[in-house]
This record gives structure tokens, sequence and C-alpha cells, in this order.
């Protein structure tokens, strides 16, 4: 083990405990903020394992994110089915829709892939209004309580950050383990040449149909942790402004690498924090923002935007 | 025929009309320059209410159909010069920029106007209903579809007959090999998006006069324009026309039999074609 | 007399290879073929020569004018135009609507227009009866005849070909080759890629090899077809097939 590696394990490790003990040293607000980085640090993981590793820009991310919170806030609601299988549930329909829009989303790449994903995550949005009896349509379905783990009700501040610490830690480990396995190399393998993949016997559709599968179940979970969070489910989670926000926060952070969903995440939560102080149009601050950085910092999409060109020679 | 199937198909063609109408500058823009407008559905919500503050100002609503076309059409200009420029050749980041625009410009548009429904009032001479046999139909209606199909032809002579419609459908097929004749695409590229937005702003303003307009109404239009470009073929003026008409139907007849449903059987409709027509009713593979 | 075409120290990068590394090549009208195995360089050098690929280093003078650095429509309104490897005829165009694409009367001098639409349809009198064809619908000798006609009415005084001669019949090869003698004799300057070296041999007297993305040799095409070491050292043929 060389130095560096040490290093970085210790770094590594003294991130791990400062995330263990920061709520009891940070006053509760901070607390309540940093909770809310950590789901949505986790939404933009998925976004970057498909986007960053994958070379599948999509906006269909919080379409998983709100199939699963649909469930969870139906389930808690309107029946007496308890946390686990709640979560197993939920978890379980955003992988199925991942698998549905991946059914038709692998058949197409680029440009094409983000206008597919964006029309079936819009095709979600707007089914959750449509479908009111269930969803709760515009208001969507407030009051959820918080999930009782065993035994314990996860409803003060501490305990809502531990409870999605431990879930999103264990994510980002899923993820890293992922992309260094050898389904993980091919899929950067895909990202950088599909033809020269497919002519060395990968099955490009099949990497991609997984990815994107792996990735509406990270989505999900995420979707999970953000719906007790909130205690409430409403179609805005599933909006394009949603989308937009998630895209936001993966690109802050640069899209290449996990890490920056959790740098991303941290910026945006403060950002949206202070900007909601001062004025109600915080939405225009975000987007601004936004053109800003696609326009000076394309930093983090260089890396999935290497344009594949065909050799000529 | 039962007169109520009847209604709800001419309900269909006329809503096709207008989403025609929408898609048609969107796929133009898609197909020649493979940028993916996603500021498309802004451009419609900006017509609309242009709309709006032109007829409380002038009471004409012809003047609305032109004025807003016309400004959305300058601000295609403007947007295209001043940001897409910037980033030409870099289709994924036009696309970005595309984005960010429309979510600003939603959010301004919703704190100028406020979230309540609008809906501008087409001339009295459109209110009249038209006799059609069995059953009378909103005179607006017709009308609307009576400029899709002029609009249609409009593009397709265009497109047909002019040394600018051969340069998008070479375009559209090969950029470069259009750069190495001469010929400046890059001056292509602004007159489709400037006509695009034009053409958007007319629909904006016909589709703000034929439903109502809210804040949001800008992503539906976007999603029913990706719809219907998905379904028809991208890049392909036919193929518009046929996605239009097959989500035109589709959407009144679920519309009216299972209102909760729509968004369900458009996605079915989307899985169906795509998994044997993988490129479109009428795309073709690149 | 001042060369048409002067390249000289010409690097170009794609994707972090080196693919040309230091080309310098100088084309003073007649018809020089640019030959060389697979791989070696030759269609990035045409494309980099139209502006399509960007050099890192190094200079390509058109008439004296610098063309490094200018948009791929400009270049060829200084006067140069490209038949492309694979033909590239556009799919959703007939053979007339390909012509009136590329023909721009108005942006030359009148005296300096000698190709029209009907001068190519003389030229290629196969083309004509196919006037209302797709392009795509073409037989591939008839999507050459096209490429080289839509390059001519941009009345070019360089052509750039690139493999001509590619997946042609061998009637449909005496066809180019002769269009070719034309065009020189019209005082159309030549820079062909070939692979084939009986095309190449035909439509020009001089040669130049690249190699690895250098120019390794250049010379007269005679004294390199008596040299069977040559051939077979940059070529990878042998006798047997020159002789064809």
């Amino acid at each position: 083990m060389n130095a560096e590696s040490v290093s970085r394990r210790s770094m590594l490790l003294l991130a791990l405990l400062l995330a263990a003990v920061i709520p009891w040293i940070v006053p509760n607000f901070y607390t309540f903020l940093l909770t809310k980085v950590l789901f949505l640090s986790l939404a933009s993981a998925s976004l970057i394992l498909l986007a960053g590793y994958g070379g599948m820009l999509s906006l269909a991310q919080v379409a998983f994110y709100g199939v699963s919170g649909y469930i969870v806030a139906y389930l808690a609601l309107r029946t007496g089915v308890s946390f686990l299988p709640t979560v197993i549930l939920a978890i379980l329909g955003a992988t199925i829709t991942g698998a549905l829009f991946a059914f038709i989303a692998v058949r197409t790449s680029g440009l094409y892939f983000l206008m597919m994903t964006l029309a079936l995550g819009q095709i979600a949005f707007f089914g959750a209004f449509q479908w009111a009896r269930i969803t709760g349509g515009y208001d969507g379905m407030v009051g959820i309580p918080a999930p009782v783990v065993f035994g314990q009700v996860m409803a003060s501040g501490k305990a809502a950050y531990y409870f999605t610490l431990v879930p999103v830690l264990a994510g980002f480990y899923w993820l890293h383990r992922m992309v260094r396995s050898p389904f993980g190399v091919a899929l950067q393998g895909i990202r950088d040449g599909d033809v020269r993949m497919a002519a060395l016997g990968f099955n490009v559709k099949v990497h991609r149909f997984l990815a994107i599968v792996f990735s509406a179940m990270i989505a999900g979970a995420a979707g999970v942790l953000s719906t007790y969070f909130y205690g409430m489910m409403s179609p805005q989670l599933v909006s394009l402004g949603a989308a937009v926000t998630l895209l936001f926060i993966s690109l802050l952070g640069g899209i290449a690498r996990f890490e920056g969903a959790l740098i991303g995440a941290l910026v945006f939560v403060l950002l949206e924090d202070y900007a909601s102080v001062f004025t109600a149009r915080y939405n225009t601050i975000i987007g601004l923002f936004f053109i800003l950085v696609v326009l000076f910092f394309p930093k983090g999409i260089a890396e999935i935007f290497r344009r594949k060109k065909r050799a000529v020679l | 025929m039962n007169v109520n199937l009847l209604m709800i198909l001419l309900n269909g063609i006329t809503y096709a009309g207008l989403l025609f109408m929408v898609a048609s500058g969107f796929t133009l823009v898609f197909g020649l320059m493979r940028v993916v407008n996603l500021a498309h559905g802004i451009f419609y919500l900006l017509a609309a209410y242009l709309g709006l503050l032109i007829y409380r100002t002038t009471g004409s609503w012809w003047l609305c159909l032109i004025g807003s076309s016309l400004i959305v059409a300058a601000c295609a200009f403007v947007i295209h010069s001043t940001l897409l420029r910037r980033v030409q050749g870099d289709d994924q980041r036009e696309t970005l920029l595309t984005l960010g625009i429309s979510f600003v410009v939603g959010d301004l548009l919703l704190a100028y106007f406020g979230g309540m429904p609008q809906r501008l009032r087409a001339p009295e001479m459109f209110s009249v209903p038209v006799s059609l046999g069995i059953l009378t139909y909103p005179g607006f209606r017709l009308f609307v579809l009576g400029i899709a199909v002029f609009i249609g032809v409009f593009l397709w002579a265009l497109l047909k007959f002019t040394q600018l419609g051969r340069i998008i459908r070479a375009g559209v097929d090969d950029r470069d090999m259009v750069a190495v004749l001469g010929i400046d695409i890059d001056w292509a590229f602004v007159a489709v998006f400037v006509l695009a937005g034009f053409i958007t702003g007319l629909s904006g303003v016909i589709g703000g006069s034929y439903l109502v307009f809210a804040p949001g109404e800008d992503i539906h239009v976007l999603t029913y324009s990706l719809i219907v470009v998905i379904v028809g073929g991208l890049g392909s003026l036919s193929g518009v026309a046929l996605g239009a008409l097959v989500v035109g139907l589709i959407d009144s007849f679920s519309k009216t039999l299972v209102p909760a449903f729509t968004m369900f059987f458009l996605f079915g409709t989307l899985m169906l074609v795509l998994a044997f027509r993988p490129h479109g009713l009428r795309g073709r593979e690149k | 007399m001042e060369p048409v075409l002067e390249i000289s120290g010409v690097h170009v990068y794609r994707q972090g290879s080196h693919i040309l590394k230091g080309v310098d090549l100088s084309l003073s009208g007649g018809s020089l073929a640019l030959i060389g195995r697979n791989g070696m360089g030759k269609t990035t050098l045409i494309s980099t020569i139209m502006g399509l690929l960007r050099s890192s280093e190094g200079s390509i003078r058109f008439m004296g004018q610098e063309l490094i650095g200018k948009k791929p429509c400009l270049i060829a309104r200084k006067g140069i135009g490209l038949v492309p490897q694979g033909k590239r005829v556009f799919r959703s165009l007939t053979v007339d609507e390909h012509l009136k694409l590329a023909f721009e009367p108005k942006r030359k001098h009148q005296a300096d227009i000698y190709w029209n639409v009907e001068r190519v349809y003389e030229l290629f009198p196969r083309l004509k009866e196919r006037i209302r064809q797709e392009g795509t619908r073409l037989s591939g000798g008839e999507q050459q005849m096209l490429a080289i006609g839509r390059a001519l009415v941009t009345n070019p005084s360089l052509l750039l070909m690139d493999e001509p001669s590619e997946g042609l019949s061998p009637i449909m090869m005496e066809t180019v080759i002769e269009a070719c003698h034309r065009l020189t004799a019209a005082g159309i300057s030549l820079l062909v890629v070939e692979q084939s070296l009986h095309f190449a041999s035909s439509v020009s007297d001089r040669y130049a090899i690249l190699m690895t993305g250098a120019i390794v040799q250049q010379g007269e095409f005679p004294d390199l077809l008596r040299d069977r070491q040559l051939l077979s050292a940059y070529m990878g043929i042998s006798n047997t097939r020159v002789a064809r």
C-alpha cells in the first residue's frame, strides 16, 4: 500500500467520523440541511452513474425517485404495511419503472436518449397529476408518519439524519464497487466507444439496460429517503424543475465522478437556502447559475460529452 | 356514425393540428442543428402571455398573433446569437442551455403574470359554430386546423423548392458535406431557429386561444412535442404530421373515455411504436 | 510559379493520437496522387485541408493564402472542391437538387464560372437520365459521378478526391479516369488520394507516399512502378498486382 492510498484512506475515515458526529456539533437547522444534502447527493449519484460512467444523460431520474416516493406515501397513509416491506416495495417499484423506461431508451443514445428520458419523465409527472385517486393529484399526499425502525421512531432531526446517512453511505459504497467491477469497467468502455465494445463481444444494450435499472434503484432509494424526510409527496418533486435541479447538482460537482454528487448537493442546498431568504424568485437564480455553469464550467460535463468521432482512418 | 364519436374524432384531429404547429418548429431545429430545443415550450408560453399584453393594449387578436410571433422570433435570434453560438458544435451544451433558459423564463413569467390560468379571446368571427351535417362544431377549431394545414404546406414548399430548403434537407443528412460546398450553414441555423421561433409564436397565440394556459403549460407543450416527434420520427415533416395525428387522436379518445389514464395511453403508444419502429413511424436510421 | 497548394509541417492529433506528424507537400497544377496503405492519415490530411479538422501546427497555403483556422465554407469558396470518401451524397436530395444546391453563381465573377448544371450533365450523361432520382438510389458509380459533379459546380480550381475508385466497377473506373483527364485539361488541379495504383497512375503523373503521418517518398509514377522494392516497402503489394 503506497503513501497516497494511505492518506486517502485516512481522509475517508476522517470524513466518515465527521459525518457520524456532526449532528452533535452543528445547530439543528444545519443537521436538517445536511440530511437534505445526503439524499440529494444519492439521487445525483444515480444520475452520475448513468451520465458520467455510462455516457447517458438522463432527465428521467426524478420519475424513479417519484415512483418510490408515491409508493411510500400511499402505503404509509392508506395501508398498514410496515416499514421494511414498504421500502422494499418502493424500491422494487422504481426498479420496474426503470426497466420499462430502459426497454425503450436503450435503443437510443446521445441526444435522442436525453430527449426520450425527458419525455418519459414528464409522462410520469403528468401521470401523477392525472391519477389523483392514488397520488392525490396536485396537492400530493401529506402527513406521512416518520418511519419506525427497530421499534424506534425516526422523528427528531438527529434520528432523521442517521436514518438517511446509513442508506446513503451504503448506496455510495455499492456504486463505488459497481464502477470498479467488470460490469462497471465495461460500461465505461461502452461510454467511450460502443462500436468498439460491441466488436469485442460486449452486449452494449444489456449493459446500458442494467445501468439504467441500477440507477433507477438508487434513485428510488433516494426517493424513499426524501419522502420520509419531508413527510409528503407531490408532483413538484417529479417535475421538470426537479429534473433540472438534479442535473444542476450533478453538473456543479462535476458529473464524471461520484464525489461530485456530495459537493454539488452541498453547494446547491446552501445556495437554495440563501437565495430563498432573499427572494421568492430563487428558481430564476438557480436557472441563471445553471446557465453559467454550462457556459463557463463545462469541465464536469466535458467528460461525458467527449464526442464520439468516427475514426476516419 | 355516432355523433359523440365523430365529435371526439374531430377534437382529436383539430388538436393534432395544434400539435403539428407546435412540433414542426421543434423538429426542424433538431433535424438541422442537432439541438433539442428545450426552450421550445417556453417560446409557446411566452407568445401566449405576450398575446395577453398586446390584447390588453390594442384589443386586436390579429395584432397579438403577428406581434407575439415576431417578438418570439426576435427572442430566438437573440438567444441563438448570445448563448447558443458560444457553444456551437457542442450539441449537448446547447441543449442544456435551452433547458436553463426555459427554467429562468418560466419563473419570470410566473412572477409577472401570476399563476392564474388565462385565455386569449379569439375574434368574434370564429366563435360562430359551423354546421357539419349531423353536428355543429366550434368555428375556431376548424380555423386552427386550417392554419395547421397552411403551415404544413408552406413548410413543405419551403423545404422542397427553395435553396434554404435544400440546405436544410442536405444539412439534416450531412452537415459537413454542405459546408465544404461553400455554403454557410451557420446562416441556415439562424434562419431555421428564427423560423421555428416564429411558428412556435403563432402556435402559442393560437393555442392560447384554443386552450387555457398557465405557468407549467410550457412543459406540457414541450412534452407533447417530444412525444409527437419521437412517435413520428425525428427531423421529418411528414413524421410530425403523422405523429401529431396519432397523439391527437389518442389524447382525445382517452381524455373522453378514461381521463385519468391519458398519460398511460401515450406512454403505451410510445412503447408500442418504438418496439416496432425504433426510429419512429417515418424516421430513418442514421 | 506559385504552387496551388503548399502544405508545410502540418501536425494533427485526433482523440489523443498523433495522426499527421509534419506533412510537407506541394502541388503546382496538374494532378498529384497521394498514395499509401490504410490508416496512414490520408483522409485526415484531406479533412484538414478542408478545415473539417484542426491542425495544431503548420501551414496550409492555397494560392498563397493561409487556410488553417478558416471555416470549411470559406475554404471551399476560395476554390477548393471535395469529392469525399464514400461519396456522401445527400439521401433526401435528388440528383438535380444536389447540383442546384452546390451551384451558387452569385458568389463568383462571371468569368470564373465554367461549370454549371448543364455542363455537368454533358460530362456525365448518365446523371441526366437519373435527374429525379434520390442520391442514395443511384449505383456506386453514379454516386461517384454525382459527387464529382456536385464539387464541380462550385467551380473549384483545386479538386480534392478521396478514394474516387473505391467500389467502382472496371468500366465505371475508366469513365471516372476519363473525366479526371478532362478536368486537368480544363485547368483544374487534382489531389487524388488513392489505394488503387492503376487508378492513381492513370490520372496522375506524380505521386507522394504518406506513411504513418508523413510524406516518405515523392516522384514520378513510371519510376515508382519500376521500383519493386519501393512498392513492397510502402504499398505492401507485389509486382503482379501492379501489372493489372
